[in-house]
């Protein structure tokens, strides 16, 4: 038995060529017979016909399987409704939903497969763009290949319930982090016990900053890498504020946040706090004010900055995570490490989570359309931003605010750890890369030695190669399909850029826009220079001193 | 159908500035059907609106939707907007030729345009959209034009009585 599920296959992207349906038990296949058929409404019909009110996943469904159904469905004067993005797709009259299970697994197929040692993930040429009835003798391949998409997923799926409902009595919600904090909820501490402080949002919000990315030196040889076992979650064992916020008296020794007027000294080479202007986060030093943890202030005293409080916030504070973590550690050392490792560090994240939500609704289902904008021409769809006021039990921002805070110390402790004795070349989040040799461990919080690297190009935050074997290692977040040689990293870390041509498929809001599914081209810049997060000098960087003159 | 309200050479007062500034010509009021709706959009053709020119006559486009929303006040749904021809870069085509700045539908002229006397977390009223063309070259740097960044080059107002 399995969960039900879909996978399309397209040719050049947005011409649907054959569509698995995994329905738990039995699979049936749709494939492309001639220019003419529409391949997908046949599907879509089936579903119709034979289908009402069920639920369907798909890996990856927001980035794609949804974005052709909701085209398809668009086109043929049906109503769909996409919900949370396109994570969800809401076939209104036959109530089909089409789910993302990405958001409940978020990683590649081929990696859930192993992790839950299902059917193994096939490989499928996708750039050869064939018609079925030009595949010849490989349509079999073709077709086996889609198969066994469909059923991995759907076992894979299953796994992941089995698993949930064994450890915590639970079902999987819509995502991932959703299902985290309705384990904690239901297992480990009641929700609704946690002040939201919803009238001191504000402040929370501004003292609420993202782990740190630095590029220290941009060249390096002979480099030591480090990451910390589940950063995050070792920072559970941190008090996390629950109670009602109230505003005290400036006291590094207590209270939870506070508006600073902080003076780091000119001449540290790390800043340790934190800093966000225009929409960018960096470490400067220099003198500056904002909102932070106190926790992160107190420390950045005890580094020798100046501190003036200018208003302060206080909350009662209670490990309420600790259970969780050690809970969630345990089952990482038994199997699925990676399913759990996530699961762990998405229960943070999710208390972070922002109240502001894209609500589109059909014009048939709008009461009043105060708020509400269309969003196509014939006036069919409509979109209003909402403020989730209130009713979200699961959001909590002080508590991922202490969190991000913790984890932003103990990270900064060890680059300066790494840095007295060496030299450090990259730190982000939970990594460092260094010539010094640090203490590792197995234990959540200790290092992990991923071993040492001959060279190492640091180009830019989350841009960066590392030789190691005589291997190169690209990072390159948001370039990951972008296959770089080290004389290209050679070549962007004398200020080079490199241009690149890529396709994309219009969002959900351009699909009601142009009632069709298109395919649109860019051109995207890797970028050479440092950014904004530090200042180059040659090969060495400083921080961003403030006030900028 | 809406029926529309000709103007018979008496234009809304901000029209008239506009008009001899020579930003805007004569409007065209175009009914619309829906499938919720009648409809009538009432459009500003604009001129020579770069991003100096729009920002100093703002003030003016924003008094001059209130003005068109209040000649139709008698029938309930309004909203606004603006179309800006981007600047794109060559490599910039992914953005819009056109983009549409578009404030969201209420029964009130004044709050459709300016917002409530009290403080809302929401950025969809009419001013808003100002403020977001006008942000165009921070929120797409390196995507626009320096140069010619964008023009604004249609307002339009929307009226409509669900059916």
């Amino acid at each position: 038995m399995g969960i039900p599920v879909f996978d399309i296959e397209a040719v050049g992207w947005v011409h649907p060529i054959a569509i698995g349906f995994y329905n738990g038990f039995i699979y049936k296949e749709f494939i492309r017979e001639s220019e003419q058929d529409d391949v997908l409404w046949r599907f879509l019909s089936y579903l119709k016909e034979n289908y009402q009110g069920i639920k369907l996943y798909a890996h990856c469904a927001s980035k794609f399987d949804n974005k052709l159904v909701l085209a398809s469905l668009y086109q043929h004067g049906e109503i769909a409704i996409p919900e949370a993005g396109l994570i969800k797709l809401r076939w209104k009259e036959p109530k089909i939903y089409f789910e993302d299970s990405y958001l409940l697994l978020p990683m590649s197929l081929k990696k859930i497969n192993n992790m839950f040692g299902v059917e193994e993930k096939k490989e499928w040429p996708h750039g050869e763009n064939l018609n079925p009835w030009e595949m010849g003798e490989r349509l079999g391949s073709f077709r086996e290949y889609l198969k066994t998409d469909c059923l991995s997923l759907s076992h894979s799926l299953d796994k992941l319930c089995e698993s949930l409902g064994f450890n915590f009595g639970i079902m999987p919600s819509i995502t991932l982090s959703t299902t985290s904090v309705k384990a904690f909820d239901r297992c480990f501490y009641d929700v609704e016990r946690i002040e939201a402080n919803e009238e001191y949002e504000e402040f929370i919000r501004e003292a609420t900053y993202g782990g740190r990315n630095e590029v220290y030196k941009r060249y390096g040889e002979k480099i030591n890498l480090y990451d910390v076992n589940s950063m995050y979650v070792s920072c559970y064992d941190t008090p996390v504020p629950i109670g009602k916020m109230r505003w005290i008296k400036g006291d590094l020794d207590r209270g939870t946040l506070a508006e600073a007027f902080v003076k780091v000294p000119k001449d540290f080479f790390i800043g340790p706090l934190p800093y966000r202007s225009r929409g960018l986060l960096f470490f400067p030093v220099g003198e500056f004010q904002g909102w932070w943890d106190v926790k992160e202030l107190r420390y950045a005293v005890e580094l020798g900055c100046d501190v003036t409080i200018k208003r302060q916030l206080c909350s009662d504070e209670e490990p309420i995570l600790e259970a969780f973590g050690t809970f969630v550690t345990s089952l990482r050392q038994k199997g699925y490490k990676e399913l759990w490792k996530l699961f762990g560090l998405s229960l943070s994240g999710k208390f972070g989570q922002s109240r502001w939500r894209d609500n589109v609704k059909y014009v048939g289902d709008i009461g009043n359309f105060k708020g509400y904008a269309p969003l196509d021409k014939d006036e069919l769809y409509f979109q209003r931003k909402e403020y989730i006021e209130g009713r979200a039990p699961y959001i909590k921002p002080a508590v991922s605010m202490s969190i991000r805070a913790e984890a932003r110390v103990r990270h900064l402790k060890i680059l300066l750890e790494a840095s007295k004795e060496g030299e450090i070349f990259y730190g982000d989040t939970d990594s460092v890369f260094t010539t010094n040799t640090l203490p590792t461990g197995g234990n959540p919080g200790e290092l992990t030695y991923l071993g040492k690297a001959e060279r190492g190009y640091f180009i830019r935050q989350k841009l960066y190669s590392l030789i190691q074997d005589g291997r190169m290692r690209q990072k390159s977040a948001g370039y990951s399909d972008l296959k770089l040689s080290e004389e290209d990293f050679k070549s962007l870390l004398t200020g080079k850029n490199l241009e690149q041509e890529i396709e994309e498929l219009s969002t959900y809001k351009g699909i009601f826009k142009e009632k069709d599914l298109n395919l649109i081209e860019r051109s995207r810049s890797l970028k050479g220079n440092m950014g904004n997060s530090r200042i180059s000098i040659g090969f060495d960087t400083e921080p961003i001193c403030l006030p900028v003159p | 159908m809406i029926k529309k309200i000709p103007y018979a050479g008496h234009y809304p007062s901000a029209a008239g500035a506009l008009m001899r500034e020579g930003i805007c010509t004569k409007p065209r009021q175009i009914e619309k059907s829906f499938k919720w709706a009648n409809g009538l959009d009432i459009i500003y053709t604009l001129k020579g609106l770069t991003p100096a020119n729009f920002r100093r006559y703002s003030d003016i486009l924003l008094l001059l939707a209130y003005q068109e929303a209040m000649r139709y006040n008698h029938i309930r749904w309004k909203f606004a907007g603006f179309d800006v021809r981007l600047g794109r870069l060559s490599k910039s085509k992914d953005l819009p030729e056109i983009a549409t700045f578009q404030a969201a539908m209420h029964d009130e002229p004044n709050i459709l345009v300016y917002g409530p006397d009290y403080e809302v977390p929401q950025r969809h009223f009419l001013y808003h959209k100002v403020e977001d063309i006008l942000d165009i070259t921070k929120r797409y740097s390196g995507r626009v034009s320096k140069q010619n960044p964008f023009k604004v080059l249609r307002l339009f107002i929307s009226i409509r009585e669900p059916i």
